[in-house]
């Protein structure tokens, strides 16, 4: 078990670096920081003098290999904008980025694992039918659609939601709709097909055979042994909900890390993009990590001694 | 005479795929007697299982139904039944072990709370009274430390020990019939042994009835009071066991038989009987036997045969009619009519 825990965290390790160095060169294709910060009629000099303070005029890999030391050491650097600590400033956004994602993710299992069982139940009914449509449409839906939709129905015309921002539980109800749309449509349609697939299995018949009824038989026998395949699903779409809510965070303007992130690119502030990029590479890493753990739990076939 | 435990009359299974419906089993009629122990065989897709699944209840239900005839369990019709009801039944007093024993067990549960299961619904035991009594069972069949082992999961036993696991599955409520459908064609020849010297003891120590179903004679041999020859989804033949042993009526049985490997001349090729089963869809009228019976008559393909009952030696065979009186089936009601 140990073994496998250290082989698993230095993967975590090589993901998150990997993702590091993507982005820390990706990142300097959009231009140099300094012309947002600078009037366009700056004259050279105080340019040139800007890059010099920031560095940005040193070659380009003693400018990574300098970030990579520091960041190793848990120093991203300050946001160029308004000097704080880029890490800090991403930590302060953590909470609110969990809040949502959370909410998402029960939203979508709770809907999504009862429905996905029942139309694999139901199977070919017109139930089922209606609720493989709908899936189909829920991931094909855009967020940034959707979000704006629900923005004008139940704030712009009902006045029912605020149409943004963060703070109470009302705020966080339409955000957590757009953002738990796809991975409900995701999560049906694979409990449904993983379902399906065992319920025509031989150790079904065996319970059914000895005697145990529909309910216990669907929601206990079979549910385990289907929930094996989702777990991955939902540690993969856990990830993708905590770093990857950019687009839902800025239709509703939410105070989360993705608005951080897509703002910071706007200002081209490269010390707060890399440590988001870093917070985000690492929880999605770590999830994962505890989605194998949690596989074992419930596959006792591939338990570890 | 000893009392029926199962009777099935003129049983009718028919199977829809879209607009094609295929019968399966056509007017199957036999029974099995209190504590006696009755073999069915036949070869793959002849109906054996089919017809054991019926019984049980466990035909998919959107794809499939008892077409005509019924099925009676201590004279109730089992066809009739709710699913409720059915399920009374179920692990109760009909229980069932199946081929495959290393995909009939649940992975992801023990093997305790799988068997707790019948014990539960049926006795209404409580956990730790269903415990011992799981214990118990697990040692009757023939499992060691089975203390350990009640808590242990599938994947950690091996296929003979899977199966004693759902032979005891079985026995736990005590059923009064039992269905063994080729509960030995998934093991190894030692483990087949076993299983089945295991299932004649428990048979022994019971006045349990069982229903054997193999395509395997020597089981038959070995295990069987009565026997029932199936072809292609109909009784050809039904006998006690040493009558069809010492004189088989119905071609396809000789035939069967013959193609049995024997100990004494290695070299020679083995006995098949030729061509091929027909399917469901090909059988119109006459004999489903007589495109491969060697001693076809003109009769065969035109005219279904009757069941021919000698001295409870039953034959679906023209080749019967000029020495014995067509009778019905004299212990089940109907006659097999086609």
């Amino acid at each position: 078990m140990l073994d496998f825990i250290i082989k698993r965290l230095l993967q975590v390790i090589l993901v998150v670096f990997l993702a590091l160095t993507a982005v820390f060169f990706l990142i300097r294709l959009s231009g140099d920081p300094t012309a947002l910060f600078l009037p366009p009629d700056a004259p050279r000099e105080q340019i040139e003098e800007y890059r010099e303070l920031l560095g940005f005029n040193r070659p380009l890999q003693d400018q990574y290999a300098d970030f990579m030391v520091n960041a190793v050491q848990g120093d991203f650097g300050e946001s160029l904008r308004s000097q704080e600590d880029a890490l800090q400033l991403v930590i302060d956004r953590l909470p609110a980025t969990f809040q949502l994602a959370i909410a998402a993710l029960i939203l979508s299992l709770v809907i999504a694992i009862p429905l996905g069982v029942l139309s694999a139940y139901k199977r070919n009914s017109f139930f089922d039918r209606i609720g493989v449509g709908l899936t189909v449409l829920g991931q094909a839906v855009p967020n940034f659609w959707l979000g704006l939709i629900l923005i004008f129905f139940f704030a712009a015309q009902l006045k029912l939601l605020p149409t943004g921002g963060g703070g109470t539980l009302v705020h966080l109800i339409l955000p957590t709709i757009t953002l738990a749309t796809y991975s409900i449509a995701r999560f049906t349609r694979f409990t449904r097909s993983s379902m399906l697939d065992i319920l025509r299995k031989d150790y079904i018949r065996t319970a059914k055979a000895s005697g145990v009824p529909t309910f216990p038989l669907v929601a206990r026998f079979a549910l385990k042994n289907s929930l094996i395949p989702i777990i991955t699903l939902i540690a993969l779409d856990l990830g993708t909900l905590l770093g990857g809510a950019v687009i839902t965070e800025v239709v509703f303007a939410w105070p989360g890390i993705g608005r951080l992130l897509m703002q910071s690119l706007m200002n081209r502030d490269f010390p707060i993009v890399l440590a988001a990029v870093f917070i985000i590479a690492l929880i999605y890493a770590i999830i994962n990590f505890i989605a194998d753990i949690l596989y074992a739990y419930v596959n006792p076939q591939i338990r570890v001694k | 005479m000893s009392e029926k435990i199962l009777e099935i009359n003129d049983l009718r299974v028919q199977f829809k795929n879209g607009k094609e419906k295929v019968q399966p089993i056509r007017g199957v009629s036999f029974h099995i007697n209190k504590g006696e122990t009755l073999g069915i065989v036949g070869e793959s897709g002849c109906g054996k299982s089919v017809t054991s699944l019926a019984i049980m209840g466990l035909l998919p239900d959107k794809t499939s139904e008892i077409a005509s005839g019924n099925i009676l369990f201590n004279n109730q019709d089992l066809s009739k039944l709710t699913d409720k009801q059915f399920r009374k039944l179920r692990g109760n007093d009909i229980s069932m072990i199946f081929q495959e024993p290393m995909t009939s067990l649940n992975p992801v549960f023990t093997i305790g709370e799988q068997l707790k299961e019948p014990l539960r619904r049926h006795k209404n035991m409580s956990k730790s009274q269903a415990r011992k009594e799981i214990i118990s069972m697990l040692q009757q069949v023939g499992l060691p430390r089975a203390e350990q082992l009640i808590d242990e999961y599938p994947h950690q036993l091996s296929g003979g020990m899977r199966q004693r696991v759902m032979i005891s599955l079985a026995l736990l409520c005590k059923p009064q019939l039992m269905i063994a459908d080729e509960p030995t064609t998934a093991l190894d020849v030692t483990i087949q042994a076993q299983i089945l010297d295991l299932l004649k003891k428990l048979k022994a120590e019971s006045d349990m009835s069982l229903m054997l179903i193999t395509h395997d004679l020597g089981v038959v041999a070995e295990m069987c009071n009565r026997v029932v020859v199936m072809y292609a989804g109909e009784v050809v033949e039904e006998a006690e066991v040493n009558d069809l042993f010492d004189s088989p009526k119905h071609p396809y049985t000789k035939g069967l038989m013959q193609s049995l490997p024997s100990n004494n001349d290695r070299k020679s090729k083995l006995f098949s009987i030729k061509g091929q089963v027909p399917r469901p869809s090909e059988i119109t009228g006459g004999c489903a036997f007589a495109n491969r019976c060697p001693h076809v008559l003109e009769r065969c393909v035109k005219e279904t045969p009757p069941s021919f009952t000698h001295q409870n030696h039953l034959s679906k065979c023209w080749l019967q009619d000029t020495s014995y009186k067509e009778v019905n089936h004299d212990e089940t009601k109907g006659t097999a009519i086609r």
